[in-house]
Parts: C-alpha cells; structure tokens; sequence
C-alpha cells in the first residue's frame, strides 16, 4: 500500500513539467495576472490536490493521467482567476479553460514529436516543454499575443488581425518576429 | 510594391500563412524563387515555422528536405543532363560556372531559373555517385549546417536531389575564398587578426550547437565584398556529445596541412581543439604567408605535424607582433589540452590584442603594460599624469612657499639681531667710557702731568699706583697699566690686580722697550689734541703683549705736558679677552654677543691709520678671561669701514660695520668650544666710532623652527604617501602571486 502510494506520487512529480508549461502559457496569455499569479503556485496547488483525489483517477494510461491532471489544472485556475474577479461564472470559464489547455497539451505533444534537435535533447522532453513555455513568457508582449492567439485558439491569420485591429502582414510581421525570438531564446537557453 | 520595404516582406509571409491555412501552402523552393529579393529572410522564416508550427497548429509544413521531386516545367528531365557543365539548366536552376570541387563535390555559381537570385549549388561528383556514404555525408552536412545561422557562417537554402544527385543551394559569397586572398593579408595584422576573430566566433557559433567542423581552411573561408569572412562546408562535421567530444569511427578525415596532432593519429575522440588548431594554422598563413608545417610527401608532412615545432612565426616573419606570435603558438600546442579552451577564447584573445589589451598568452613587460594601459584609456593617463603634475606642483609650490617664508624669517631675524647689537653697542661704549674714566683722572692728575715734563720715572709710578692700585673703584680688570714716554718707550708697568711686589720680576722684562709702532701710542697720539679731555681717549687695537703674553686691547690717553716745549707722554691701561667685558646681560638665551676688534699691524707707518690686519674676537660668552683670542677668517667680515677721525668715545651713526649673516659659522667652533659650531644669523653695530664691533649671533634652528616644523611635517606626510603606496603596491604584488600560486594548483 505504502510503495504504490509512492509511486503514484511519484508519477504526479512526473507531470510537474508539462502542467507548469501549460499553466504557464496560460498566465502568459494574460498578461495583466503575471504579477498576481504564480504558475509554479498554481500547479502546486493542482498536484496537491491531486494527490488528496488520487483514489478518483480511475485511467490507466500516462495519456488519461494528464487528462485528469489538466481538469485539476482548469479547475484550480478558474478558482484563482474567480478569487481575483477575473471569471464570471464558474461552469463556463472552467470549460473554456480545458478546452484551452486541451488545445495547448494537443500542440505541445505535436511539437515535442517533431522537434527533436538531438538524441540527447529527447530524454529531457519535458523540461523542453517548460522552456518553450518560458520562453513564450519572455517575447515582447505584442508578439506574444499574437504566438498565443495561434497556440490557445488556433485563430487563423485574418481572424487574429481583426481581433487585434491590426493588419494580417503586420500581423505576420509579429508572428516572424515572434518566432526569430523564440528560437534566440531557447538557443540560448540550450548553449548558455 | 517596393521589394526594399520589410512590409513588403510581412505581406509575402501573410499570403503564405494564408494559403498554409487552407491548406495550400506553395512549394518552399519556388516560393523562395518567386521573392528572389527577400530569399534569405523567408527561409529563415521557413525554418523556424518548421520548429515551431506545430505549436503554434499550423497545418504540416512541407519540410524543406521533402521538396526534391521540385521540378519547374521548364526543367529538362532526361537523363543527359546531368550536371556538369556550365550554362546548363539543373532542375530549376540554371548552373553559370563552378566556383570550384568541394571534398565530396562541385560548387557551381547558379542562378535560379527564371529569377535573378544567385545561389552558389553544390552537387555530389559523378565519381562518388555511387557511395552511400558519400550522400549520408551530404545529408549530414545540410543537417548541420541547416540549424546555423550566423553571420559569419554560409546559410543553406534549399535542399534537393535532381535526377538521383542529391544537392543543395547556399548563399553565393562573391569574393573567393580565403586561400585566393592571402597575400593581402601579409603585413596587415589587425586585418588578419580581425578576420579570423570573426571566423572563430563563427565557429564557436557551430561548437555551441554542438557541431565540429573539422575541416577548417583558408579555403573554406569565403570573402565578400566587405571582406567578411564566411565559413563554409561543413561536409566533414560531426556532431559533438554531452561531454564535448565526437566519437568517429572512419578514417582520419580533414585536409592534412590544416590537421591535427591528435587527428592525424587518428585518435577516435576528438574535441573542439581540433577545430582551435585549424585556426592556428590559418592564422600562421596570414602572418607569416606561409604554413607551419611541410614536407615533400604526405607521410613527412604526417611526421611534422606530430613531432615538429614549427618555427615561430617571429622567427619567419621579424615585423610579427609579439603578441600574435604567442596567440598562434598557443594555438598549434601539441597538446589540446594547452590550446584555447575553445575558439571563442581565440577569437576574445585576438580582440584583447586589437583593443590593445595584454592577451592572455604572453605577459607583457612592465613598461609595455604600462604603455598599452596609457593607450587603451588615454583619457584617463593624461588625467592621472595631470593630477601627478598637479601634486608635484603644489607640493613644490607649497615647500617653496615655506622656505620663502623662512628666507623672509631669516631676513628680519638678521635685522633684528643688527637692532639688539646696536644695542649691545651702545652697552659697550658705556662700559668703555666707565673703564676710560680712572685712564682720564690719571691721565688729567697734575702730578703726574708735572713728573713726565721732568722725566721722573719714580714719582709717575707712585701717581700711578695711587690711581690704580688701591682704590676698590681704580680696579676694573684692567690687566696692565703703562707709561711710554714721548718716544714711545715703556717707562713704567703695573699690574694692578697684583700686589706691588709681584710684579716686578716680569715687568722688567719689558721696561725700556720701545712700543712706538703700538697702536695704543699712536692713536693716542692721534687724538691728544682734542679739547676734551674724554675725546683723548683711544680704544687701541689687538695686539698680544710681550710682557705677559695676553692679548690685550688697550685704553689709551696722552698726558698732556704742563711746561712748554715738552712732548707728551701715553698712559695706556689693558683689558685681555673675557666673556663679559663686565656688562651685565650681554647675552641672553637666545641672543650671544660677540665683541670683534681689528688686530693690530706690525710694523706699522706712523702718520697712517693702515687697514686692520683681520679681526679677532676679544669677547665671547665662551671665553675665560684671559684666553687667547680667536681670529676671525680672513675672508670675513670683508672690508669693514673705518672709523671716521672724529672722537672716538661717541654714539655710534652710519650702517652696520659688515652686512648681516644668515650662514655664520662661530670661529670659536673650532678652537675648543665645539658647542658653537652649526650654523648661526647675525647681525653686528659698531661701538660708538672706534674700531670694536659687536656681533649678535642666533642659532638658525632656534630662529626658523616653526618653518623647520612645516617643512618636516610635509616630508612626514610626502613619505608617509610614498610609503603607504609602496606598502599597497606590495599587498597587491602578494595577492596577485597567491592567486597565481591558487590557479595553478589543478582544481579537483
């Protein structure tokens, strides 16, 4: 009893990386809560709640762990957006957060498959994923909008530019740019 | 649409994006192609949306490896036209000439068929066709370099493979490579030096994505038109593991000239050192024009490379500076180990060398240091060396001003002792007048007057004895009393401090003796006609006596005859040296009065008041009475004016007798009074109008102490300064030292 208990928290720490990524993104996508709201914070609360409903989880796969995990996820961030007046109602911001974080999860496992740089740079998957998202925290604001618009809401081109007010080529301009950054920074980040 | 605006740029990426979206992305390769202008930033773009889209969701990007069934309609397919020669069309490009044979291939200028983008393309050669191994290669240099992207490193563009041969297209650098250029290099070493900065930071670029060139030459170096140096083929590059190190398992691969050690052995794990070598041979090229290892055969030049020291590129070229002779050095090492720790280290030693900074492979002589420091900051040198300036001046300022002050100090401390001698002076001729009065009343006593006219020798000694002996008021230190008769003979001699029957033994030596030529007689003779009878009076000069050996000054009166037609006679009472003269307070603790008299010349011309033969002193705080009296030098006072012919018992008028002194050695010093010696201020006067000068002498120290005090402070506090840095300069020469000593113990 006492070794599976471990190992199940074990397997939580596991997921560390990859819930703090995607609450990550999802701070950085509101940029007026990045003073407020902590992503580690926040994805401590949700292992530790998960660790409290561990008898809940009734999968069996990595894959429905982190289902599981980013439902606690969703719920522990509409809790904290609604306790600094950010959410109206519960039920719905809950949902339109797990859709969000689906989406995130869906294109940061794409994105893991196809980037592999190095044989070496896949065994630390995981970290590669909090520093992509960390990354995404540090573009400049307005190039950052725009990376997550893509990301969260999968927005096409011509809608992010109506959305923004601004024009599709300017709108790719920051997209380019966006871009060029990222890879500055987590080239950095891999060969300090 | 203007092609140079970056807008332009962003609409091009917008359509993309757009058509991506529906699904209807263009070919990479002919998108590039249709914005020929723009080619470099799009594929850039292109690359990175490989990285990223998927997290951004775009749709599958075709990647750029999957473009090779790329064939534009005006492509010839067939089997022919293979490339190979120039002015034909390969796919969609149309080859112009081969810009020369790479290590697996030929590069050819190219232009892309329908656009003015010119690419350089390099295709596998026919011969290697066949060899897997020789497209793997292929593969893996576009993999290589593909994830490069540095100004100094040559960027791939496109990827393809054209009826079976695999190519790739890269940015055309127009000047040549390096080994065509490397004549101009020669003597120009920031040139050089700069150059192959660039070229390692490039290279740095490749090792932090973990990428070893491994074939590193000058003509892999591609010049454009600024002179920018551009690495290129990374054919023979291996990818590095965690540690640093590749692992390869083929055959020693490299060109051999550019080769090292541990290369040409063969060594299976290499490091970026090899690349750090390279360099080193390369930078060995640019200084000296040629390479530091030979041979006639490969094996020689094998058996160089790993067990010669090539020469230093000083010693092949003299004008190299020492500097970069050191740099190259360090870099062709033996041993890896000793090399730069990677060629980012070259490449922030050779910019050390061209800011003029020390490099870090020679330590610089004291001075050079000291020089470049001057050069590098020269804001800061002029600076200091103005605030030394400054210092030194104000210093100097300051002393100067201190013993400008201590001049003055001197100046009026000289006149103030000419004030006090005058005083003194004025002292003495009241003490002479007192001595001059028992001379007078003798001198005016008719007796004695009535004894000289008649010669009675007997009755003007009693007269005299009456005056001077006997009479506690007659008694004052006179040392000897004469009478000389008209002729200047002694006649006759008491010694009044004595008993009368003492005396008579020694002052019959004497008795009879002619003294005419004295000065006492014949300034006495001088002044006999006054009408007072104190002007008669003649303070004589120094002379030493027969009688009893003393010097002695003498007090000098004529006895005026009585009768007619008779002579006068002279009365002379002496004083011998003594340290008072009897005056109360002559000297005080810091004020010593001296009393100078001319001595007298022997012979001397009567009728004449000669210059005195020098002086002597006759009163000195130091004296006993009776001592011998010291000689000034000769050299000093100079020459002392006369006493005007006037009465000589009168208040003193007219200047000092001698200028005043402010470096007066004491005479005295020097004959047995030692505690006089150093280094005096004075000032004289004289005594009323006779030939006697009183000197009032200070010590130099006592007067200019207070200056004396600041000087020394100053010096104090200079040293201490001087000290203090020296003290600093040392601390720090030990600390440094100990470092040093720290860094050379290896660490773990």
């Amino acid at each position: 009893m006492a070794a599976a208990r471990v190992a199940a928290e074990m397997a939580l720490e596991c997921f560390r990386d990859y819930l703090c990524a995607l609450a990550r993104i999802q701070v950085a996508a509101r940029p007026w809560l990045a003073a407020k709201l902590d992503a580690s914070d926040v994805v401590q609360h949700t292992l530790l709640k998960a660790h409290a409903a561990r008898d809940q989880f009734r999968g069996r796969s990595a894959a429905e762990m982190a289902g599981w995990l980013r439902q606690i996820l969703a719920r522990t961030l509409a809790n904290e957006l609604r306790a600094l007046g950010q959410a109206r109602r519960d039920v719905g911001a809950e949902q339109s957060l797990n859709a969000a974080l689906d989406a995130s999860s869906c294109r940061l496992e794409a994105w893991l498959a196809a980037d592999q740089s190095s044989p070496s740079e896949r065994a630390c998957k995981r970290e590669q994923t909090d520093a992509l998202a960390e990354a995404v925290a540090r573009l400049p604001a307005d190039q950052r909008e725009v990376v997550l618009l893509k990301h969260c809401q999968g927005l096409a081109l011509a809608d992010i530019a109506a959305q923004l007010g601004r024009s599709p080529a300017s709108v790719a301009g920051l997209l380019r740019r966006g871009l060029e950054r990222l890879r500055e920074i987590l080239d950095d980040k891999n060969h300090p | 649409m203007n092609p140079a605006e970056p807008g332009d740029l962003d609409t091009i990426i917008a359509d993309y994006l757009q058509a991506a979206e529906r699904g209807q992305a263009p070919a990479p390769a002919s998108w590039l192609a249709r914005h020929p202008d723009h080619a470099a930033q799009l594929l850039a773009f292109l690359t990175d949306l490989g990285r990223f889209g998927d997290f951004l969701g775009l749709p599958k990007q075709p990647a750029l490896e999957a473009t090779t069934d790329l064939s534009s309609p005006a492509t010839g397919t067939d089997a022919r036209s293979v490339a190979g020669g120039e002015g034909e069309r390969f796919g969609e490009y149309e080859l112009i000439r081969v810009l020369g044979q790479g290590g697996m291939g030929t590069v050819y200028e190219a232009r892309l068929a329908g656009t003015n983008l010119r690419v350089a393309l390099k295709v596998l050669k026919p011969a290697e066709l066949e060899g897997a191994e020789a497209t793997r290669r292929l593969r893996e240099e576009v993999e290589n370099t593909a994830g490069l992207r540095h100004p100094h490193i040559v960027p791939i563009y496109h990827v393809g493979e054209h009826v079976g041969r695999p190519f790739y297209t890269m940015e055309l650098i127009e000047g040549g490579s390096l080994d065509q250029h490397l004549e101009r290099y020669r003597g120009q070493f920031a040139k050089a030096a700069r150059l192959l900065a660039s070229t390692a930071r490039a290279v740095h670029h490749a090792h932090q994505r973990r990428i070893l060139h491994r074939d590193l030459k000058p003509g892999n170096i591609l010049l454009d038109a600024a002179d920018e140096p551009h690495v290129a083929d990374f054919g023979l590059a291996t990818r590095l593991d965690d540690a640093g190190t590749a692992s390869d398992s083929g055959p020693p691969a490299g060109s051999l000239p550019w080769m090292a050690p541990e290369a040409v052995r063969g060594e299976t794990t290499l490091s970026t050192a090899i690349d750090v070598w390279a360099l080193g041979v390369i930078l060995y090229e640019l200084l000296t024009g040629l390479r530091p290892f030979g041979g006639a055969s490969a094996r020689e030049l094998r058996q160089a490379i790993l067990h010669q020291e090539p020469p230093a590129p000083r010693a092949v070229n003299p004008g190299v500076p020492r500097d970069l002779d050191a740099v190259c050095r360090r870099c062709l090492h033996k041993d890896p180990e000793r090399r730069y720790e990677s060629t980012n280290a070259l490449a922030l030693e050779l910019e050390r060398w061209l800011r003029d900074e020390p490099v870090r492979a020679r330590r610089a002589g004291r001075m050079e240091r000291v020089a470049r420091w001057c050069r590098r900051n020269p804001g800061l040198a002029v600076g200091s060396i103005l605030l030394l300036v400054l210092l030194l001046t104000s210093l100097e300022a300051a002393l100067a001003l201190t013993r400008d002050q201590e001049q003055k100090l001197r100046v009026v401390v000289c006149r103030n002792n000419e004030f006090v001698a005058r005083h003194v002076a004025s002292s003495v001729l009241g003490r002479l007048e007192q001595l001059s009065e028992p001379v007078l009343a003798a001198a005016g006593d008719d007796d004695l007057r009535r004894a000289c006219d008649h010669a009675k020798i007997a009755e003007a000694q009693a007269v005299l004895e009456r005056h001077f002996q006997g009479r506690s008021r007659a008694r004052l230190s006179f040392a000897t009393v004469y009478l000389l008769d008209p002729d200047g003979k002694l006649v006759a001699l008491l010694d009044p401090d004595h008993p009368r029957q003492g005396q008579q033994a020694p002052a019959s030596r004497v008795l009879g003796d002619p003294f005419s030529s004295r000065d006492y007689f014949q300034g006495a003779l001088r002044h006999r006609y006054e009408r007072a009878p104190r002007d008669r009076i003649h303070l004589s000069r120094v002379y030493r006596s027969q009688n009893d050996g003393l010097d002695k000054l003498a007090i000098s009166c004529s006895v005026l005859p009585e009768g007619p037609n008779k002579r006068s006679w002279i009365l002379a009472a002496t004083i011998t040296t003594d340290a008072t003269l009897g005056v109360e307070s002559l000297h005080d603790a810091r004020h010593k009065a001296v009393l100078f008299a001319p001595r007298d010349a022997d012979p001397i011309r009567p009728g004449e008041l000669p210059m005195p033969a020098g002086y002597v002193i006759l009163v000195h705080p130091a004296f006993l009475t009776g001592e011998k009296s010291v000689p000034f030098p000769a050299d000093r006072p100079g020459l002392v004016t006369l006493p005007s012919e006037e009465p000589e018992l009168r208040p003193a008028s007219g200047p000092p007798p001698f200028a005043s002194d402010d470096d007066y050695a004491d005479p005295v010093a020097d004959h047995g009074h030692p505690e006089f010696s150093g280094r005096w201020l004075t000032g004289s006067a004289r005594v009323g109008n006779t030939e006697l000068i009183v000197l009032v002498q200070q010590r130099y120290e006592e007067a200019v102490a207070p200056y004396q005090a600041i000087i020394r402070r100053f010096l104090l506090i200079a040293g201490g300064l001087v000290g203090l840095v020296l003290l600093s300069l040392v601390g720090l020469r030990l600390i440094q030292a100990r470092r040093r000593r720290q860094s050379a113990i290896p660490s773990g």
